[in-house]
């Protein structure tokens, strides 16, 4: 195990312009971070990236490496907020961040290493499992990164932080409902149609009043060290993620219903134009 | 100062208030201790004072807290927004939404209906699931549809809000000395004697306190060290009495005015493209301030890319650009934590004055 560690605030901009540029950071820059006080097991962490990274095409890497960041790094939200945490982890990732998001001699853009939740190369990942797991499955996890534009806007509007709709969200946008794939156009038109909707409407109705899991992080499964053979099979259903943060089936059920609805109506609306 | 107002198509009361009491950790069993936060709304005839927060930060080993929340609406209220036909049992449902925007947490708590228009239940979140501050909205919600063959005016779909309320804030991490980590976090700090600077404005203005430079890769914070007991002051490392007090304090004059200059610079450095109505972000520093600035000037605003989008476009417009700036005044006395040095330097002199009281008894 190793300690976790944080980039310094005042050193993240200029090395992350460093390692984007370069591909390397300069001697001694591990004298800019500082330990955030817990541990992680930073060797799985680089492994799973490293595995994507040589064996997946970049259109396949965030569906597969999503859950799995997630399961190996075993950390509550509150730890997960600190931008200067990602950065020291995508600096020991930057074979993943250089394969993952260089466009052929293009310059990568630092906010890799240094941007914000969405943006870093690693924290967007585990965001996006963090939001779209329910309880221990991950199984929508891969639905949400199957493609860029789902997961941006799955992830990024508010009602995204309601576990059940930023499922129920992904579900529709790929079709896994039942229904037809959606267009990133569609998709981008369901999103600001529900910001625009949600305003008058809840969404804690929805579900025949059962209340979700409130808590988050699940301290005992943190407790748990898995393994680089584990977390690399192909069955995600053997991955186990934490026991909290479980939302009911009818309740994504719902919601699903509901957003398709909205892009039916959509459907319907550009039909009379026509 | 211009306000937002949100206009819906059937009768919505925003007469709701919510109140947060008895807080404690049922992980240790102990009572967490709270400040209140409260505001004041004066007019012409009368002043108001509403609490709109609760500060648990004080408390600093709890793990879990739980809490009580009473909402409630006056009756006439009640009658006006539901038709005589609703019953407020079964065809509404009371939801606070707690939100924090740091750990994207979002849970709906659903109180019961105590009668006469009021609401209560509990609630308990996990320290590890939140960071910083935690919003609690109240929401009345119609939880049943109506078939009406007519025009009500009267929400009729299940779902829709009809009554809301002012949010409660829960602080749950507040620094008394965030005026000082944020400033050494965003700027460079440098000691320099104005007097003999090689700067020509700082020369021609040898008494100021400070000068910052909100510009280059890295904005440069100039302190005057011809003020020697400034510095001796916002070096120390007290952790109460007069001297953390004075520390803060002068730390607060200082991040407040550069922290509004930073952020001004930072909104400054937005693009707007005409043609494809996208917005140009600034990268660096400016860039950094923008993801702390926006989300507590525009929390209303769902997502980055549509906060991004308001605060170009205010930019702009004169009036936007006057109540940008009117807002920005209050987010930094809030990111510099002001009433907390504020109370704090009260409660120094305070239990000073006591001392001096018990001496000359």
């Amino acid at each position: 195990m190793t300690e976790l560690r944080r980039v310094q605030s005042d050193a993240v901009v200029p090395l992350s312009e460093i390692i984007a540029a370069n591909g390397r950071l300069p001697n001694g820059w591990a004298g800019s971070t500082e330990p955030i006080g817990i541990e992680c097991d930073l060797d799985l962490v680089k492994q799973l990236a490293q595995k994507a990274a040589a064996f997946l095409p970049p259109e396949q890497m965030d569906p597969w490496l999503a859950p799995r960041i997630h399961a190996a790094l075993r950390i509550p939200r509150r730890v997960a907020t600190d931008e200067g945490m990602w950065s020291w982890l995508a600096f020991h990732c930057q074979a993943f961040v250089e394969a993952r998001f260089r466009k052929g001699r293009e310059k990568l853009h630092p906010w890799r290493y240094r941007g914000t939740w969405s943006r870093n190369a690693l924290s967007r990942l585990w965001w996006g499992a963090e939001m779209t797991r329910n309880g221990p499955d991950y199984s929508v996890v891969p639905l949400c990164f199957a493609r860029t534009r789902t997961a941006q806007f799955a992830l990024e509007l508010m009602y995204s932080w309601d576990r059940a709709a930023a499922i129920a969200f992904a579900r529709v946008a790929e079709g896994a409902d039942g229904g037809l794939r959606l267009s990133d156009e569609r998709t981008n038109a369901l999103s600001t149609r529900l910001k625009v909707l949600l305003t008058l409407r809840s969404l804690d109705v929805f579900g025949t009043g059962e209340t979700d899991d409130m808590e988050e992080f699940d301290a005992e499964w943190a407790s748990h060290k898995p393994t680089f053979a584990s977390l690399v099979r192909d069955d995600l259903l053997a991955i186990a993620g934490p026991s909290t943060g479980a939302v009911s089936s009818s309740r994504i059920d719902e919601l699903a219903a509901w957003f398709r609805e909205v892009v039916e109506a959509e459907l319907d609306v550009d039909l009379e134009v026509a | 100062m211009s306000k937002a107002v949100q206009l819906y198509p059937h009768a919505v009361s925003t007469a709701l208030g919510l109140r947060l009491r008895d807080f404690d950790d049922p992980a240790s069993g102990r009572t967490v201790e709270i400040t209140e936060v409260s505001r004041t709304a004066e007019d012409d005839e009368s002043k108001t004072e509403t609490v709109d927060g609760y500060d648990v930060s004080a408390t600093r080993g709890w793990s879990k807290l739980s809490f009580r929340l009473t909402a409630d609406l006056p009756t006439p209220e009640l009658q006006r927004i539901l038709p005589p036909t609703s019953s407020v049992d079964t065809d509404t449902a009371m939801v606070i939404l707690m939100t924090c925007a740091s750990t994207k947490f979002r849970h709906g708590v659903r109180l019961k209906h105590a009668g006469e228009g009021t609401w209560s239940g509990t609630a308990a979140i996990q320290r590890d699931d939140v960071k910083g501050i935690v919003t609690l909205r109240p929401q009345l919600v119609r939880a049943t549809g109506i078939l009406a063959v007519e025009d009500l005016p009267f929400a009729t779909t299940a779902g829709a809000l009809v009554a809301v309320g002012e949010p409660i804030s829960l602080y749950v991490d507040v620094e008394p000395t965030s005026g000082r980590a944020l400033l050494q976090s965003t700027v460079v700090i440098a000691w320099e004697d104005f007097a003999n600077s090689d700067h020509a404005w700082r020369r021609e203005h040898p008494d100021d306190v400070f000068h910052l430079e909100p510009f280059g890769s890295a904005p440069h914070l100039f302190l005057n060290s011809r003020y020697a007991q400034l510095r001796e002051i916002m070096e120390s490392d007290a952790k109460r009495g007069p001297e953390a007090v004075l520390r803060d304090m002068a730390a607060t004059l200082i991040a407040q005015p550069a922290l509004m200059q930073l952020a001004t610079a930072a909104i400054s450095g937005l693009g707007f493209d005409d043609d494809s109505g996208s917005v140009d972000v600034p990268t660096g520093w400016r860039a950094d301030l923008l993801v702390s600035v926006l989300p507590r000037l525009y929390p209303e605003e769902p997502s980055e890319e549509d906060r991004l989008q308001r605060a170009a476009h205010e930019l702009r417009e004169s009036d936007g650009a006057a109540s940008l700036l009117s807002r920005l005044g209050s987010i930094v006395q809030e990111m510099t934590a002001s009433y907390k040095i504020i109370e704090s330097a009260v409660r120094t002199y305070e239990s000073s004055r006591d001392r001096e009281e018990a001496l000359d008894d």
